[in-house]
């Protein structure tokens, strides 16, 4: 579905990713670990469009997207929740989520697809009306995945979640990620929080200043793992 | 002089104050910069309104509607060439283009007419009405009527269109509209048309009030702008009650105090407003989060 190829992107004449190279299979769920600096967001974003690419390649179901704006990528089907959430903070969740929806999606479909959110997350439902700033921040975690999701994407770039979300949450969204992948969907992850990672994904890749150093089946990494952890950081 | 009459001639004058204010807002709220030439956006659409209905002789409607869709063209070919290539930059280089813009339209403007002065005739004659004591001139209500409608259409625009919903997302979270999809440089662009469209209305709503030449609209864009910081600077209702206000505070003055003080009234109690709501009227407290 997804494959990325000596990819290079920075800002300015700061170079962060350095030839980065890796693929996500449809109908799985590939993980990005690695520390803070070590590129992760920057490669979310250079997918997405948001950050221009200096050389390399993103393959997207076929197509290179590599130079293409945001709002074509989105239409093609890729969607990214950021880190940090980006939404609209004087919108409603309902607002917000139709909005997610707006550019790919006719007004009866995007109906259909906020009950779908809804389902999928109770807690949204019971603040529909209430504007997105007002949100605690796993609320706002769970809006922005739902905006994402409006558009039902092909694939779904995740980009740290976890962040600065309780325990009680992070269980909560490593059961969603889980039930969006049995629905079908697929999924690119990007990780600090290794035990949310390793619960959900199917392959991991390790990334350290801009290049992957390491590349692994999650199922047959532990978070004790010396190894593995070293590469961390 | 009676203070009914002098309300309506403020609230006739406010409500172009409103419209450059609503013009100035849509840009800030998008792009964060100030368009210094919006004065010059209002006073080629007055020009464009009274090339169309004196000089091509379309009735007023026509070259209302035509000069103000002219107006927001201009809008949106002066967001392309001017500020899409720049739009990255600095606010600071933005605000410069801007300032050079203003003496570019001023330029470009006195090619075709020249250092007259030029009358644009009221729409329903000189005779005002009179209800009772009050005199009402036909082009105050004119203005006030179209003014109040434009707001409206512009209110409904936001709330209810697929561009409408687009752009308010675009000014609150410009990469979170990347994300769902936005076009957002189209977003730019229809945003300075739409700006520029509100800017000539108030210039051809302007031109019988007012007289014709290529530097009328410094003038306007110092009260609008005035109404903006008023308003809060990002608050479209703000814009249009606060152009409202500054409209009559300054007949009002002008009318019972003196006409010495009518331009500087409405900036003085601005000044007064502002020192205990630094956030304007209707803007919000900044906030920042820890």
């Amino acid at each position: 579905m997804l494959t990325v190829t000596d990819l290079e992107a920075g800002y300015g004449s700061i170079k962060v990713l350095r030839g980065i190279g890796f693929t996500v299979p449809a109908g799985k769920v590939v993980a990005l670990l690695g520390g803070n600096g070590a590129g992760k967001t920057t490669t979310m974003k250079t997918i997405a469009g948001i950050v221009a690419a200096t050389a390399g390649q993103v393959e997207f179901d076929g197509r290179r997207i590599e130079r293409e704006p945001s709002h074509r990528i989105f239409a093609r089907g890729l969607a990214l929740v950021p880190q940090g959430r980006e939404l609209f903070p004087e919108m409603t969740v309902i607002e917000n989520l139709e909005l997610g929806g707006l550019a790919r999606r006719s007004t009866t479909e995007i109906a259909a697809g906020i009950a779908g959110v809804f389902a999928q997350f109770p807690r949204l439902a019971e603040r529909a009306h209430q504007r997105a700033a007002t949100l605690s921040g796993g609320e706002q975690q769970m809006l922005a995945t739902g905006r994402a999701l409006m558009s039902r994407p092909k694939l779904l770039l995740l980009d740290e979640p976890t962040t600065g979300l309780g325990p009680l949450i992070v269980a909560e969204l490593i059961r969603i990620v889980r039930e969006l992948n049995r629905g079908g969907q697929t999924i690119l992850l990007v990780e600090q929080n290794v035990r949310m990672a390793l619960a959900v994904a199917d392959y991991v890749y390790i990334i350290r200043t801009g290049e992957i150093v390491a590349e692994s089946e999650a199922a047959k990494l532990s978070d004790r793992d010396e190894m593995f952890r070293s590469y961390l950081g | 002089m009676d203070i009914a009459t002098l309300l309506v001639a403020g609230l006739a004058n406010g409500s172009l104050y409103s419209l450059m204010a609503l013009g100035l807002v849509l840009v800030y709220k998008t792009q964060d910069v100030i368009n210094f030439a919006h004065g010059e956006v209002l006073a080629t659409g007055a020009f464009l309104g009274y090339t169309l209905y004196k000089v091509v002789g379309l009735p007023y409607p026509i070259a209302f509607v035509v000069a103000i869709l002219l107006g927001g063209l201009l809008g949106g070919l002066i967001e392309r060439i001017a500020f899409r290539p720049i739009a990255h930059h600095p606010h600071i280089t933005l605000a410069m283009v801007t300032v050079g813009l203003s003496f570019a339209l001023k330029g470009a403007l006195r090619i075709p007419y020249g250092r007259d002065i030029y009358v644009f005739p009221p729409l329903m004659g000189h005779t005002p009405i009179m209800v009772g004591a009050t005199a009402i001139s036909p082009q105050s209500i004119v203005t006030i009527v179209v003014a109040l409608m434009l707001a409206g259409a512009l209110f409904a625009f936001f709330a209810y269109t697929t561009m409408g919903k687009q752009m308010r997302a675009t000014q609150q979270n410009i990469t979170g509209a990347a994300l769902v999809g936005i076009n957002t440089g189209r977003i730019f662009s229809f945003t300075w048309a739409l700006s520029c469209l509100i800017g000539a209305a108030a210039g051809v709503l302007a031109g019988p009030l007012s007289l014709l030449y290529p530097d009328m609209g410094t003038n306007y864009l110092l009260k609008g702008f005035a109404a903006a910081v008023l308003g809060g600077l990002e608050s479209v209702p703000g814009a249009m009650v606060a152009g409202l206000i500054v409209g009559v505070i300054e007949m009002l003055f002008g009318g019972l105090i003196s006409t010495a003080f009518q331009e500087v009234s409405a900036f003085f109690i601005i000044i007064i407003v502002l020192m205990f709501r630094p956030h304007g009227l209707f803007g919000q407290k900044p906030v920042h989060r820890v």
